[in-house]
């Protein structure tokens, strides 16, 4: 039997797609750069991190067959399997996981450490699309319980990793998604509120390195040298390469602030101050307009779905990408405080480069299946055209 | 249908809500890259260019003959690069053993946060090369330069001394700084933030340029002869100071330039900072001191020369003491009537203030400042003092009395030699002479000449010749108060100075305390050299004529010997000049 046939595969979204590979093998470009290690006198060696990062992506493209190749309804009919099975494999991190610079983040699979909440994003996401695809009660105060409820049992358990980035962006993603499905405004309102005040309160329970980046993002235009080598490192190397690059960019290759092993974390988090280094403004910038281009077709996806459940997946999934690409480009320029948030699609790393495949693979999913639905919410099966 | 509406609506408020985001960071880059960009550029060529400078030879101090007086060697010296050093403790007992300093302070240095820390300037051969073969990591070498006085102790005040870092600190290694420093050259390189060197192309590198050499007036010959009867000389009258000094008088031309005590700049390291400063004090140049009466010769000369005496005029001495302008001088041997060229030759203080009062105190002024009294020399050394001369308005009724016995005055004794050596030379004042040229030694071309310069002609040449022939009979004449200053083969023309130094209050002389000097040039009608010796405070004696003319005689004998001078029969000489 076949799993998938000519006119499904002949629907899935082909600019999302073209522009996925796209930034994935811009990355893949950068990644190699970045992992350049310089050990003085002009000598210097590559890490098989770029290796690494191509085979990731090999692996990334079947999962991305496999997840295509099943319907997404399927898959969200089995969204709370996935986000039991997801919330188990946080609380084994937080038994078994392997600790680096003082958090768990990992399970160590021997080939391969595997950072559990990436997958986490994915589950939430399927379990909310599911929950608010048939949301009875989003006129009510009360039935905002329920989808919130779904998102913070992981948000507190990764938040205790701790890994408050990645917590964060379960944030955005509620609240789009239970924005999209359409929860009053009041509401919405009503929540950002208590966020805002809420915010304060996050201060008490930030571990010391926390308040730390918080307090160097606060004041990083000081100009202390000692603390440019201290608390303000990242933030004034990263900005020291992106501003050092200028218009056109020292040339792929030739960042003197990646090369000579000043940027840190240069083919993770702080990817993108490499590629503002070597390609410079004209080039950062054209990456940016193929996220926002990518964002946009996915929103595109989002629209022409006529299932709800469709809709939200491909909502929660681009929330989820556009808001972890903003957050890690502000944070390279200093316009955020520092969280390990990788680049979606660009950043090396296993983890981080499944799910994006994973995500993408949902998305094009349900661009494939525009399905007339025989549900019985009035709202289905009609058409605006 | 209104949902799906809504679900629209909403997407399409997501959409522009993250249009907004990305606009935002686009904004922000354009600001860091485009606007800010210099200012990021340079953070970023801060972090990995460096400047490593490339040492710049100092140039030599040579005398007039080119016999190196000061002279920079190169050396090693041993740094850290404190983070590439792995095993610290075991580093620093190494080097410890090997360089003789305590294992701690090396220890010490080595875990400093810097990329770079002195361990030991200035390796002999002998420890750079035992470090060597240690083979340790996070150690470099850096070729420096070590200043060296070859000569030891000759010239030390006025050569001065170098620091650490090769710079002038003190005498004409500071005075010449500008041309014997060079400059500095540079090579950037880039690092990593290990610090680690790149070597890399296409880097700017500015070339340096070695220090340029200075040749001296001074003989280092005639130098160690006036140091060594200097030395004699102070051994004897153990005094406070003592200084020569010898002149050409043709040129003005400074050949030696002894202070005492006598100081080596190679060892002033361990000298305390006060010790310092007095070992090095170059007193020739610097200190002033009431001449006494090594300045009658130039009242006698001013006198003759607007007529108002002749050489036979005679005056009223005394007999050891008269009042003049109300005042009471006194002499140490009596004298009855004198001619001007007796009161020469036995110093008469009565006698020389009869000549000052015909002369006038706006003429004597005039004369005495034509000298070269009362106005810096223009040697190249700091704080060089002008000496003190009161204008005339505001000279004091014994004033005119006192400036002819060398009070109310005060001269460093570079003028005064100068100043005889201008009567030497027929009355033309020579402006006096310490550098001859400027040379580059990577060419040998001249860069700078420094000509004999005349300052003015003070006396006619018969003049000259008259006040000569008195100064002749201070040391010729049997009782005159230079004969200890007499030659066998050379005639020589010289005045002893007995000067009382004034009491620290200001209010009058010592009774105990003399300055004592003695000036002569010679041969006395072809002079070749003028010759100063001036003893502060010796013990004893206190006459020149004692103390300082038998040293000034050595000096002379010494150097017409070395200048291969022929001797000749003195009478013929005195009676065919030049």
């Amino acid at each position: 039997m076949k799993l998938i046939d000519g006119i499904t595969l002949g629907r899935a979204s082909r600019p999302a797609m073209l522009l996925a590979a796209l930034l994935i093998l811009i990355g893949l470009a950068f990644v190699y750069s970045a992992s350049y290690r310089s050990m003085g006198d002009g000598e210097g060696y590559y890490t098989s991190s770029p290796q690494k990062q191509v085979v990731w992506a090999l692996v990334g493209i079947c999962v991305f067959l496999v997840v295509i190749s099943i319907d997404y309804k399927r898959l969200i009919e089995w969204a709370y399997v996935f986000y039991g099975l997801g919330l188990l494999m946080l609380i084994l991190t937080m038994a078994i996981g392997r600790e680096v610079n003082y958090s768990r983040r990992w399970i160590d699979l021997g080939f391969f450490k595997w950072q559990t909440s990436e997958l986490m994003k994915i589950a939430a996401i399927l379990a909310l699309a599911r929950l608010l695809a048939r949301w009875e009660r989003r006129a009510e105060l009360t039935g905002l319980i329920a989808p919130l409820l779904l998102a913070f049992v992981p948000v507190i358990i990764i938040a205790r990793q701790p890994d408050l980035g990645t917590a964060m962006m379960f944030l955005p993603i509620v609240g789009g998604m239970v924005f999209v499905a359409g929860a009053r405004g009041k509401h919405l309102l009503m929540l950002a509120l208590a966020a805002v005040l809420a915010m304060p309160c996050l201060w008490f329970v930030m571990k010391p390195y926390q308040k730390e980046r918080v307090l160097s993002f606060i004041q990083q235009d000081s100009d202390d040298p000692e603390r440019q080598m201290d608390d303000l490192y990242h933030l004034t190397q990263s900005k020291a390469a992106i501003g050092s690059g200028g218009l056109l960019g020292k040339g792929w290759g030739k960042g003197t602030q990646n090369r000579l092993n000043f940027l840190p974390m240069r083919n993770t988090d702080f990817i993108f101050a490499v590629i503002c280094e070597e390609w410079g403004f004209a080039g950062a910038s054209a990456v940016l307009v193929l996220f926002f281009l990518f964002f946009w077709s996915c929103t595109r996806m989002a629209e022409k779905t006529r299932d709800p459940a469709g809709r939200l997946l491909v909502t929660g999934v681009t929330i989820l990408f556009a808001t972890q690409m903003l957050v890690n480009t502000a944070m390279s320029a200093g316009q955020f405080p520092t969280v390990g948030l990788p680049l979606p699609f660009m950043s090396y790393g296993g983890s981080s480069l499944l799910m994006c495949f994973v995500g993408l693979g949902l998305m094009v999913n349900v661009s494939m299946r525009p399905t007339i639905l025989w549900g019985r919410d009035e709202d289905e099966g009609l058409e605006r055209e | 249908m209104a949902l799906n509406k809504t679900q629209q609506t909403r997407m399409s408020i997501i959409a522009v809500v993250l249009a907004c985001a990305f606009a935002a960071v686009l904004g922000q880059l354009y600001r860091i890259q485009c606007l800010q960009h210099a200012r990021y550029e340079d953070l970023a060529r801060r972090q990995h260019l460096t400047k490593v400078k490339i040492p710049v030879r100092r140039g030599t101090i040579t005398d007039c003959r080119g016999n190196s007086l000061a002279i920079s060697l190169p050396v090693e010296s041993l740094y850290a690069d404190p983070k590439n050093v792995k095993q610290k403790s075991m580093t620093a007992w190494k080097l410890a053993a090997v360089l003789g300093m305590e294992p701690q302070d090396i220890f010490a240095r080595l875990i400093r946060g810097r990329r770079f820390m002195w361990i030991k300037r200035r390796l002999t051969d002998e420890e750079h090369s035992r470090v060597r073969v240690l083979e340790l990591k996070g150690l470099g070498f850096r070729r420096e330069y070590r200043r060296v006085y070859p000569q030891g102790m000759l010239l030390g005040q006025v050569l001065g001394f170098c620091g650490i870092d090769d710079n002038g600190l003190e005498g004409l290694e500071l005075q010449l700084e500008a041309y014997l420093m060079g400059r500095p050259g540079y090579r950037q390189t880039r690092r990593d933030a290990a610090g680690n060197k790149i070597a890399a192309s296409r880097l700017k590198k500015e070339p340096a340029a070695n220090g340029l050499d200075v040749m001296l007036t001074i003989d280092a010959n005639i130098q160690r002869i006036a140091e060594e009867e200097l030395d004699n000389a102070c051994e004897q009258f153990a005094p406070l100071t003592g200084m020569a000094i010898v002149m050409e008088p043709a040129t003005g031309d400074i050949l030696a330039l002894a202070n005492w005590p006598l100081f080596d700049p190679n060892t002033f390291r361990g000298l305390s900072a006060a010790e310092l400063r007095s070992r090095s004090h170059n007193t020739a140049v610097l200190d002033v001191y009431e001449p006494g009466s090594t300045f009658k010769p130039f009242v006698v000369s001013a006198a003759l020369e607007e007529e108002v005496v002749t050489p036979d005029t005679v005056f009223d001495c005394g007999n050891g003491s008269a009042v003049l302008n109300g005042r009471l001088l006194r002499d140490s041997h009596p004298h009855g009537e004198l001619t001007v060229s007796q009161i020469i030759t036995f110093s008469s203080n009565p006698g020389v203030g009869g000549i000052a009062i015909r002369l006038g105190k706006e003429k004597l002024h005039e004369y005495v400042r034509a000298f070269g009294f009362g106005r810096v020399a223009g040697l190249p050394v700091a704080c060089e003092s002008a000496g003190l001369l009161a204008p005339p308005r505001s000279w004091s009724r014994f004033s005119i009395t006192s400036i002819p016995m060398g009070q109310e005055v005060a001269v460093t004794s570079v003028q005064l030699a100068a100043a005889y050596s201008a009567i030497a030379a027929s009355g033309k004042l020579m402006k006096p002479r310490l550098v001859k040229s400027i040379v580059d030694p990577d060419t040998g071309q001249v860069v700078r000449e420094f000509p004999t310069q005349e300052v003015g002609r003070v006396i006619s040449p018969q003049t000259a010749r008259r006040v000569t022939d008195m100064l002749v009979q201070v040391i010729e004449h049997e009782r005159g108060t230079g004969r200890r200053a007499r030659l066998e083969n050379y005639l020589l023309a010289g005045k002893t100075g007995t000067a009382q130094k004034s009491l620290p209050n200001g209010r009058g002389y010592s009774t105990t305390d003399y300055v004592s000097s003695f000036v002569a040039f010679a041969p006395a009608y072809r002079p070749r050299v003028c010759v100063l010796v001036k003893i502060d405070t010796p013990r004893g004696s206190h006459y020149g004529g004692t103390v300082a003319a038998p040293a000034v005689r050595e000096i002379i004998r010494r150097t017409l010997a070395y200048l291969d001078v022929p001797p000749a029969d003195k009478h013929l000489a005195s009676n065919n000049p030049g």
